[in-house]
């Protein structure tokens, strides 16, 4: 029998009392193996640090109990949790969090004698870990003088100085470029792998898919669905043929993910229920702030309202700068979002080159614009002339799963409709490509 | 005339406390604020909280000790350029110790207020981007 390094059962966890309580996590259970890899995704406020939390006994569950290798990690007093956390699990963060005072060495090293090694023989395994992790020249180098990648190497080099069972990594590519954030991944992957370590991993970034052996939709709060993968090819050619299925595996899931809604309504037929031509487009960027409006019917609606109309009172943009509208070089430059037969070097320079690109959705009577990388600042409904969201995506690094937020805002408030604003600086919506789905 | 000065000495002394007090109290308290994230991250890591209490009071003690050893060092200077001057000073074992325990009385109390705060922290929220730890 498989002995489970953590295993979260029907765990819950609740902040405040009363009217005013929240339930950020709601029933989970997870089970997870050694040397697996499980990477928890899922919009923001979905629950998935405060799971990560008590995964990590950082956090108690309010209800449900969280075992590591057998033991009730969740029932023990705060006390021994510090030793628990020390010696049991690795953590690796966004933000490096190194100590900035220390140099790199001295970063790993202290994890090891906060566990009891003495300082000569702590400074022994951090330079080995260290050497290992291909940062044997940056010893003594201080984090600011480091690379974004090299401190989340030396990050995990910390994680994994006192050999933790489990490593737990909240959004650990975040803050890397997609080549670098490929690297750690695979870095991850082969720890788990060849040292037999579990991997939890956060993120938001649907281009680490391929290297998590399951995956973990979390939606407010609850398990939504799950992928057991064993695709790994992506891995063998430097990730470009993994950032193509990957591509495609995100299309599959905003497929799924729109499987329960009505069926879209085809392009020409949803240009001629609004009286315009195939082709041209009634979205606009507005002075101080883009505009991205639904594009169906429900725009002209969008538009009349003060949040969403144009603020430079300009006339709306010409055909082909969005979504339906596009260009003869937005249609080449989309051609590669079709599977391809085969890897083409367009489609596997495309996440790099077409860094604004937009989807759109017209499921039914939901009609979704989505600008990819562009952190959205608010959602107004036009119908309720209301704001419906507010800071949704304002400092994070985007990866292209606006569609999902924008789905899941209409999911919960129960609008029909609503308009996306994102900063210009992101926008140049002129020059997007259009990506239907 | 000499019961006089004695008193002025002695407020002088007092004042000199908590002047001294107030410096290092605000100094280490900066400083730990300073550090509050990484504390957190310690925290967070496995650190125990009498490490960090540890890593506090040694702030404090380090900040005494530098104001002491600047202070005698200006005491030296005094003795050495004293010949103008129609004072006569005596610094005897004594009275260095007695500088030093309350150089140390100092460091403890300056150090109260920042380990309040260490104690405080939240090993959580190293999770939680955009916010103070």
């Amino acid at each position: 029998m498989t002995t489970l390094t953590l295993d979260v059962r029907d765990a819950t966890k609740r902040f405040g009392e009363g009217d005013t309580a929240v339930t950020a996590v709601r029933g989970v259970s997870l089970a997870v193996e050694p040397g697996e890899i499980v990477l928890i995704m899922g919009p923001s406020g979905s629950g998935k640090t405060t799971l990560l939390s008590m995964m990590g006994a950082l956090l108690k569950p309010t209800e449900g109990s969280i075992h590591l290798d057998g033991t009730e990690i969740s029932a023990l007093s705060e006390g021994r949790l510090p030793d628990i956390r020390l010696r049991h699990f690795g953590f690796v963060f966004q933000d490096f969090n190194l100590l900035s005072a220390l140099s790199a060495l001295e970063n790993v090293a202290i994890v090891a004698e906060l566990a009891g090694l003495k300082g000569r023989a702590a400074r022994d395994k951090a330079t080995e870990l260290l050497t290992d992790l291909g940062l044997g020249e940056r010893l003594d180098f201080l984090p600011e003088k480091l690379s974004g990648g090299e401190k989340q190497r030396v990050a995990i080099a910390r994680a994994l100085v006192n050999d933790p069972a489990l490593i737990l990594a909240d959004e650990p590519t975040a803050n890397l470029d997609s080549k670098i954030g490929h690297e750690i991944m695979r870095l991850l992957r082969r720890i788990a792998k060849e040292q037999g370590r579990s991997v939890v991993i956060v993120s938001h970034d649907q281009r680490i898919r391929d290297i998590a052996d399951r995956v973990m939709w979390l939606e407010d709060g609850t398990f939504q669905g799950h992928r057991h993968d064993g695709d790994r090819s992506g891995l063998r050619d430097g990730g470009r043929a993994g950032a193509c299925r990957q591509r495609r595996a995100r299309r599959r899931d905003v497929r799924l993910l729109f499987a329960r809604l009505p069926r879209r309504v085809p392009r020409r037929q949803r240009a001629q229920r609004r009286g315009q031509r195939p082709g041209t487009s009634q979205l606009v960027p507005a002075g101080g702030c883009a505009v991205v409006a639904p594009a169906s019917g429900i725009n002209r609606s969008s538009r009349s309202h003060p949040a969403t109309a144009n603020r430079t009172g300009e006339p709306d943009r010409a055909p082909g700068h969005f979504g339906l509208g596009r260009s003869a070089q937005e249609r080449r430059r989309t051609r590669c979002l079709k599977p391809p037969r085969r890897l083409s070097t367009r489609c596997a320079a495309w996440p790099s080159t077409a860094r604004q690109r937009s989807s759109s959705f017209t499921p039914g009577r939901r009609t979704i614009s989505a600008t990819s990388r562009a952190p959205i600042r608010s959602a107004r409904s036009p119908s309720a002339g209301s704001q419906v969201a507010t800071g949704i995506r304002s400092s994070q690094r985007t990866d292209g799963t606006e569609a999902m937020w924008m789905r899941n805002i209409l999911m919960r408030t129960g609008e029909a409709e609503a308009a996306f604003v994102v900063p210009v600086h992101h926008g140049r919506i002129g020059r997007l490509a259009a990506r239907p789905w | 005339m000499t019961d006089m000065s004695a008193e002025i000495i002695s407020i002088m002394n007092v004042i000199g406390f908590v002047v001294g007090l107030a410096v290092v109290a605000l100094t280490v308290y900066i400083a730990t604020l300073a550090r509050r994230r990484e504390h957190g991250v310690l925290k967070a890591l496995g650190a125990r909280n009498r490490v960090l209490y540890r890593v506090v009071l040694g702030q404090a003690v380090l900040s005494v000790a530098l104001g002491l050893a600047i202070g005698l060092a200006f005491t030296g200077l005094s003795l050495v350029a004293r010949t103008d001057l129609n004072l006569e000073l005596a610094i005897t074992a004594a009275s260095l110790a007695k500088v030093g325990l309350f150089a140390a009385v100092i460091a403890g109390l300056a150090a109260i207020l920042p380990i309040r705060q260490v104690a405080g922290l939240d090993p959580a929220a190293v999770f939680r981007r955009g916010v103070a730890t």
